[in-house]
């Protein structure tokens, strides 16, 4: 009884996402279901957070049985969609791909694999300190703290940085949503399902776009990679900001490749979410809303364009709407920041841009348990055989995204001095390499076994 | 890019060679994390502070804000997180770091004594000492 009142929520969320990926497509998408399933989940849970703060917004404070309302209700709304879809434009009730081998063996693949995740849960059941710091007490307080909910902004819980947006806690609440009390298994599933979902991708998209066994390969890459394990079994944001950046920036190269403009619903929704994971979400939102419209000017024929434009805007815009509430009502401003430019105390300095620097190439050879162990060298390796095929038009949404989110994050480390900077690198800039690592080897593989399959 | 076939099964023997050493490498130092890890935990239960706090926060819950009084470094990682994780355990009520003018107070005090000495200053009543040696003490409101 307890683990159905903890999985139901989940199978909820995935049903919504798998329901809304079937009324965005009259046609079958040529994604397997293994894709359409991990880029359904994570559009169900994105959409179940933004179900659960209505609550907060329109009733100050959580009630469980009107969330659950706006659940079943917009999950009704789907399927008597679907159903009207179905009998009247003749169109398929499910238009996703059906359920093949492939998925069933590439599935299974990655929960044994996910037994590392697992593993290491068993060894830290609370997650890491930001767990129980930031995202865990977040989700704990909005669950528990009734009217008072916007006490989680108090100035004295500064230690919870109370500008962090909400997404993963508000996840975390819905979790809970049959339970009395919060219980710390939701966050390990919720924490595992990230885990799935974006491994699942990048393998499930990379078998879709190359038809090549070898992307399997990803799967061991990252379950055996210690020091992403530590940090995606960790019960942080990091792990969910690396799946909406890379299933929205999946979502546009599907677009190119596929001249499918649908996919861009999916890209808008994608951002939108992204924007509510954490800070860096913005600055990632901010930048593909430049990259992406340019590059769509560029690539689509000019009758496609204002389709692709209205599909895109039109999705970002709703699914911003959440995110620019909570940042321009609610969250407090950042009280962790000081402008070296202009600052006399703390100055931003050379030698301060000389250590980010050497900081970046250490930390991509670090060995050892808390080193990437050569998957960056295998990364670069892969980009290097690939050769001007990485610029190719329909991933080159990768490379000027990758430039200038580094050239920002750089700029902000050497800007804002409020922090010692050795010790600021060295408990934020690996979170910030997990959340590119997705995107980053999608692009390796796919630029390399595209490459061999023409 | 060269097309030759040969150039290409080059490649690609190559790119999957060093991945297979990058996951070699990778099990080399996973395997003996997991087993040492797991050890640790078969041999104690995860020591997680927040627990100490647990017994307290039903006698707590009407309460929005409660103060945290101690003479230790809040900024150094161990005392940092047993107040991070009682902050944790005991949301949403609020810990606000040496405050006195709440209902209830920690006092997370080096000595018993000093912690005591205080709450006789503040004619509060301690209720509860932790295993942590941290004194939840309550102030009668009529005092402040």
């Amino acid at each position: 009884m307890v683990l159905l009142k903890t999985i139901t929520p989940f199978l909820l969320s995935f049903m919504i996402g798998l329901g809304l990926l079937n009324l965005i497509f009259q046609k079958r998408p040529q994604i397997s279901f293994l894709t359409a399933f991990c880029l359904g989940g994570g559009l169900g849970l994105g959409i179940s957070s933004y179900l659960t703060f209505l609550s907060y917004l329109f009733i100050w404070q959580l009630n469980k049985n009107l969330v659950i309302i706006l659940h079943m209700t917009f999950l009704g709304a789907i399927l008597a969609a679907l159903i009207y879809r179905c009998r009247k434009l003749r169109i398929p009730f499910w238009t996703l791909a059906p359920i093949t081998k492939d998925d069933v063996i590439g599935l299974t693949l990655l929960l044994i694999m996910s037994g590392t995740v697992l593993l290491n849960i068993h060894i830290h059941p609370y997650g890491g300190w930001d767990a129980w710091s930031v995202w865990n007490f977040k989700a704990k307080f909005l669950f528990e703290a009734g009217v008072y909910w916007e006490n989680i902004f108090h100035p004295t819980l500064w230690r919870s940085s109370p500008h962090y947006p909400l997404l993963l806690p508000l996840i975390n609440v819905w979790g809970w949503i049959f339970h009395h009390s919060p219980t710390h298994t939701t966050t390990q599933i919720t924490t595992v399902i990230f885990n799935l979902i974006t491994i699942g991708l990048i393998f499930s998209a990379l078998k879709d776009l190359t038809r090549s066994y070898w992307s399997s390969l990803v799967v061991f890459l990252f379950f055996l990679q210690p020091y992403f394990l530590t940090l995606s079994s960790a019960q942080y944001a990091d792990i969910v900001l690396s799946f909406y950046l890379f299933a929205g920036m999946l979502c546009f190269i599907l677009n190119i490749r596929h001249h499918n403009p649908r996919y861009l619903l999916l890209t808008g929704a994608f951002l939108g979410f992204l924007s509510f994971v954490k800070p860096e979400g913005y600055v990632a939102t901010g930048i593909l809303l430049i990259i992406i419209p340019g590059i769509l000017w560029k690539t689509i024929q000019k009758f496609d364009r204002p389709k692709c434009l209205r599909f895109f805007f039109g999705s970002l815009f709703l699914f911003s709407i959440i995110p620019f509430v909570f940042k321009y009502f609610y969250a407090p401003d950042n009280i962790t920041m000081t402008n070296g430019l202009t600052s006399q105390t703390n100055p931003s300095t050379w030698p301060r841009l000389q250590t980010i620097l050497s900081f970046y190439f250490h930390e991509i050879f670090k060995v050892g348990k808390q080193g990437w162990n050569g998957l960056w060298i295998v990364i670069i390796f892969g980009l290097l055989l690939s050769g001007k095929k990485i610029f190719r038009s329909e991933t080159l949404v990768i490379p000027l995204f990758l430039l200038s989110y580094i050239g920002i994050v750089t700029m902000y480390y050497y800007v804002n001095t409020h922090f010692k900077i050795e010790w600021w690198l060295s408990v934020s800039f690996n979170r910030i390499e997990l959340s590119l690592l997705p995107i980053i080897t999608f692009w390796c593989f796919y630029s390399f076994w595209r490459e061999r399959m023409e | 890019m060269n097309k030759n076939p040969r150039t290409v099964r080059y490649k690609q023997t190559a790119f999957i060679i060093v991945i297979f050493i990058c996951i070699a490498v990778n099990l080399f130092y996973l395997i003996p994390h997991l087993k040492v890890s797991l050890n640790k935990r078969a041999r104690g239960p995860y020591q997680f502070y927040a627990h100490y706090f647990t017994e307290v926060k039903d006698r707590l819950k009407k309460n929005q804000f409660i103060g945290y009084c101690t003479d230790k470094n809040l900024n150094e990682p161990y005392h940092n997180a047993i107040f991070t994780q009682a902050q944790y355990e005991l949301a949403p009520i609020i810990l606000v770091p040496n405050s006195l003018n709440h209902n209830y107070i920690f006092f997370a005090y080096n000595s018993d004594e000093k912690a005591l000495a205080i709450i006789n200053k503040i004619r509060a009543t301690p209720h509860v000492k932790n295993s942590l040696n941290i004194i939840l003490a309550e102030k009668k409101p009529w005092y402040y």
